[in-house]
């Protein structure tokens, strides 16, 4: 920093000046939405079909976020508390045959604190809780 | 029967809480785009000002109750009755008289001392703070303000607002004269409006809200008008004395020429609320009269001088 | 001899019962164990003799039937002494705060939660609520919530109860007076807008000079360090992560540093170079925040849009790299989770350019912009003795030119292949900070230009035991804000035996009050703001949610509660993410349970 700085006041006049003319940073959410990666975490999915019932992932899980229901012979069946879960994605690494999945949903508020608990069936269907 | 009108509706109470209301919108609107972002919509200061009239009143315990009330009222009623002897798009204001200035200039000081008074009597540590930075304040801007809008009376040879609109208009371009007045005014009418960056008495970071810590529901909502009224009204007493061009045209031109004045001085003090950064009250009393006030007087000087030279 | 081994050899020859006592862990690490009649010789000579002049801190074990204390003592070049002792429960230990001012945070902390009996410390606790029960001691190992419930039984019923509000007794305003010229107290905090996390500062005012300033701490205590206790490594991952969201990355490292210290994995070269670029990539989004933070304190709101909106194509990068904005979770014990892919790295390099060429232009109004020189310049000035003296750690140290960063001091993670500058500056006042928080961004910028182009190929992590064999570890890592330092303990099992975490933001808090004298209230939330305070990094133990808002009904801060929060949230040290839930109270003149409140 060794070039002559001339102190004065307002030194943003023109920096500022040239942002009226730009578009605004703002996106307009609700209604723009903005597109996220692909490696973000967001809802996890299951499925049923490739889980062999190892227990690994509620094991590892650091929120007691999932368990699993054996529903019948290798049936198994995945309660997700989206209200528990912090998105970590532990679960899809430890789980050894790729039985979960992590989407980028991540609009997943509710008003009931009851709708955030998502079974997903071994028939492959959902239902929240 | 006019007289009414003219108080109530226009251009009195009615018509400067609308520019009151469309000014703090133009003004924040500027602030976002120049800091990149969208703004409010041209309605949210209304928005505003109707949700805080629909809150509940919370007063303090230990406040003295008819100072807190009466604070805000005498604040709002004092920036509107300023506004009746400005010129605004023609020669003569609604009412004038000889000295009229002065009244305008000691009019437009009750809202700082409404805010002091409002402060103190919460009886609250921060608004007690903000009240007493308010007046320091005081000692700092008003006397460069006083002695700037001087400045052209004096070459006006009058002390009436009017008769200086009309010594101006006779001598088209003197007000060019008085252009380092502008300045010296501008930079003071931002420490009467508690603006960026003399808005200590209301440091948000530091003491919450200053003065008007306490204060909610239907009395915030006649202040936070009154400043917007307020900054209406300096803006006007500015163009009038400083940009005094203009006013002899027909009446629709005449009034929007006047808003094209006033908003362009609202415009820069936006921009001065945006690339400074707040001063502490020692820096602003120091940078005043080590630097603001000697330009005023200066620009006295020169008035004097021209004016020996023009009249004499 | 390696420098090690020359310490170790002076120890033994001081002192003949240490003879072979001091182990050598690693290249900067030294353990030694003493008992505790001999503690104050042996502290005295690392001290004085061996200069040692920094207190990392103090960590505290419950080890049965008695307790252990291990003070972390560095010097400057990095090398750390460790020095373990251990004394019946209930036996009282001297204080060393002579030595080292600093360490009566640290000893009031094992006051509170172990239940050590140190003698000689000012009033005031740290970091319990108040009205904690007598005698629970939460980090002991027969403690848990259980307990807790019972000490707080009778609060929970609604009795009433006498408790003493902050530092000091808090008078109501018509108690001063302006005529007389007495010091007026001022409450800031805990909720206050110029605080994004709550803590509290009794400020005493003569006008508006301040005269004194006492510091209240521990309002965002969460209880992780216990909670680490009862969660096996791979959790425990996450949960240290989320002590800071702005430093998350800085704590899941070194916890995953110590834990790989113990198990004696080796971590390949590849895994090396992607937390450090995740690691500066956290850093240059952290000072960023910074920048935006000291401009909305001094009221130059534009700076905080501008830094912030740069800051915003940061963590877009983060995102796609880790896959998320702030808790990226790209540590696990062995190595990371995800791998750098080619398409993402000419991304990275554009976003950088453009941030370098915005952090110059913030460079120059720095240096040119004359309202943000005067309300920075001469502003919470620390000389550079006092830096030694207090401990401060980070930027605030370098600010007074002491050249501190474990980066350069005791390399981690892949930085003994880059290189880089270690920013420091002569002014010694807040000026001085913002000046070596901008330049470390360039620096940063370099740093992620260099892994990136010399990112080794390879696995990106080992595979880790879940049981980690027995043994302890220090892992220090230069966060944002300073030397964040992780002490972890394994006895062999699957779950820790002990996590101790010092965050940054406590070494700095001590210089806070020193920073402070004699400046003007208009000054506070600057100077605060410019230690760059993560209170959350800071507090972490259990609060339970019902004492946390029943306090606050009891305690009815009256005044500070009425205040409208109109113009707008504030600054960012931390996203608040973890700040107090505490119940909204309604507004009004009488508390939540009706009557009037004192």
């Amino acid at each position: 920093m060794k070039k002559k700085h001339w102190i004065r006041p307002g030194k943003m006049i023109e920096f500022v000046l040239q942002s009226l003319f730009k578009k605004p940073a703002t996106v307009n959410y609700p209604f723009e939405k903005m597109k996220m990666p692909e490696r973000f975490r967001g809802k996890l999915k299951f499925y049923p079909e490739k889980c062999i019932g190892c227990l690994l992932c509620v094991k590892d899980c650091p929120a007691n976020a999932i368990t699993i229901k054996k529903v019948g012979e290798k049936k198994f069946e995945a309660e997700i508390d989206l209200g528990k879960c912090v998105y970590c994605a532990q679960c899809v690494d430890s789980c050894p045959k790729k039985a979960l999945e992590i989407t980028p949903e991540f609009e997943l508020a509710q008003i009931d604190r009851n709708k955030l608990k998502i079974t997903f069936h071994a028939d492959s269907s959902q239902t929240k809780a | 029967m006019t007289a009414l009108f003219n108080i109530f509706i226009f251009p009195g109470f009615l018509f400067l809480s609308v520019i009151g209301l469309f000014a703090e919108y133009f003004d924040r609107k500027l602030y976002a785009r120049l800091q990149n972002r969208v703004g409010p919509p041209w309605f949210q200061p209304l928005a505003d000002f109707i949700k805080l009239l629909g809150k509940e009143d919370v007063v303090p315990e230990e406040a003295d109750r008819r100072m807190f009330d009466l604070a805000p009222v005498f604040a709002l009623t004092a920036a509107i009755t300023a506004f009746f002897y400005i010129p605004l798009w023609s020669i003569n204001a609604l009412y004038s008289f000889n000295a009229d200035l002065i009244v305008v200039l000691y009019l437009l000081t009750i809202p700082t001392l409404t805010f002091f008074l409002g402060g103190w009597y919460s009886r609250s540590l921060f608004s007690t703070i903000g009240a007493v930075r308010s007046i320091t304040q005081l000692f700092a801007y008003e006397i460069p303000l006083f002695i700037s809008l001087l400045a052209p009376a004096i070459l006006a040879n009058t002390w009436s607002l009017s008769e200086m609109a009309a010594f101006y208009t006779e001598h088209p371009f003197y007000w060019i004269f008085n252009l380092i007045g502008f300045g010296v005014a501008l930079i003071a009418l931002l420490g009467k409006l508690e603006r960026v960056p003399f808005d200590i008495p209301e440091a948000e970071t530091e003491i919450v809200a200053g003065s008007f810590t306490e204060y909610s529901g239907r009395l915030l909502a006649y202040f936070r008008m009154a400043i917007d009224i307020e900054t209406v009204v300096g803006a006007s007493l500015l163009a009038a004395v400083f940009l005094p061009f203009g006013l002899g045209l027909h009446p629709t031109l005449g009034f929007i020429l006047y808003l094209i004045k006033i908003f362009f001085i609202i415009g820069l003090l936006a921009l001065f609320r945006t690339v400074f950064a707040r001063l502490r009250i020692d820096q602003m009393i120091e940078f005043c009269w080590k630097y603001v006030a000697p330009i005023a007087f200066l620009q006295v000087l020169i008035n004097l001088i021209l004016k020996g030279f023009i009249l004499g | 001899m390696s420098e090690a081994e020359v310490v170790k050899q002076k120890i033994e020859q001081k002192f003949n019962f240490l003879k072979d006592a001091v182990k050598i862990q690693r290249e900067k690490r030294l353990w030694v164990e003493v008992n505790y009649e001999k503690f104050a010789e042996v502290f005295d000579f690392a001290v004085k003799q061996l200069d040692f002049s920094f207190l990392s801190t103090i960590s505290g074990l419950d080890e049965g039937a008695d307790l252990g204390y291990i003070y972390h003592l560095a010097q400057g070049s990095g090398m750390m002494l460790n020095i373990k002792t251990k004394l019946q429960k209930d036996s009282p230990i001297k204080t060393i705060s002579s030595y080292f001012p600093c360490a009566i945070i640290y000893e009031k902390e094992l006051i509170d939660l172990l239940g050590a009996k140190v003698s000689g410390l000012p009033e005031g606790r740290y970091p319990l609520p108040d009205d904690w029960p007598e005698g629970q001691y939460p980090l002991r190992k027969d403690w848990n919530q259980d307990v807790l419930k019972d000490g707080i039984k009778g609060i929970m019923e609604g009795e009433n109860i006498e408790i003493p509000i902050g530092p000091q007794q808090f008078k109501g305003p018509t108690s001063f007076s302006i005529s007389k010229r007495e010091d007026v107290t001022i409450p800031i905090g805990p909720q206050h807008p110029a605080l994004k996390e709550p803590e509290s500062f009794s400020v005493a005012l003569r006008g508006e000079k301040i005269t004194s300033v006492k510091l209240r701490l521990g309002y965002n205590h969460r209880g992780i360090e216990k909670g680490c206790e009862q969660r096996s490594y791979v959790q425990d991952v996450y949960l240290v992560e989320r002590i800071c969201g702005i430093c998350s990355h800085a704590h899941s490292t070194a916890f995953v540093q110590a834990v790989e210290e113990i198990a004696n994995l080796q971590v390949p070269k590849r895994a090396l170079y992607i937390r450090t670029l995740v690691a500066e990539l956290e850093r240059v989004h952290s000072h960023l925040l910074w920048l935006g933070v000291a401009g909305h304190e001094i009221g130059f709101d534009t700076l905080l849009m501008y830094s912030w909106r740069d800051r915003e194509s940061v963590m877009d990068i983060l995102a796609m790299l880790t896959g998320n904005r702030v808790n990226y979770g790209i540590n696990t014990i062995g190595g990371v989770r995800r791998d750098v892919t080619a398409e993402q790295i000419p991304q990275i390099l554009k976003v950088i350019d453009t941030l370098e060429e915005q952090t110059k232009y913030y460079i120059q109004l720095a240096f040119e912009e004359v309202t943000l020189i005067q309300r920075l310049s001469g502003v919470g000035k620390l000389s550079t003795e006092d830096v030694l003296r207090l401990g401060a750690v980070g930027p605030t140290a370098r600010a007074s030119s002491v050249p501190r960063d474990v980066r350069k001091d005791d390399p981690y993670a892949a930085y003994a292949d880059i290189s880089f500058n270690v920013v420091t500056d002569h002014h010694n006042d807040v000026y001085g900070r913002t000046i070596v928080r901008m330049g470390e961004l360039m620096e940063s910028y370099s740093m992620i230009r260099q892994a990136l182009k010399d990112l080794p190929d390879g696995p990106i992590a080992v595979r880790a035991p879940r049981k980690i064999p027995a043994g302890e570890a220090v892992s220090r890592y230069e966060a944002p804000r300073g030397e964040d330092m992780h002490y972890v303990k394994s006895n062999g099992g699957e779950n820790p035996e002990r996590v101790k975490v010092r965050a940054p933001t406590l070494a700095n808090t001590q210089a806070i009050s020193k920073m402070l004298e004699d400046r003007y209230l208009a000054d506070l939330p600057i100077v605060v703001a410019a230690i760059d305070p993560c209170f959350s990094c800071t507090d972490r133990l259990i609060s339970v949610v019902d004492l946390e808002s029943e306090k606050k009904g009891i305690m009815n801060w009256r005044d500070l509660r009425n205040y409208s929060v109109e113009w707008y949230k504030k600054r960012g040290v931390d996203f608040s993410r973890m700040s107090s839930r505490g119940g909204s109270l309604p507004a009004g003149r009488h508390g939540a349970f009706g009557g009037k409140m004192k």
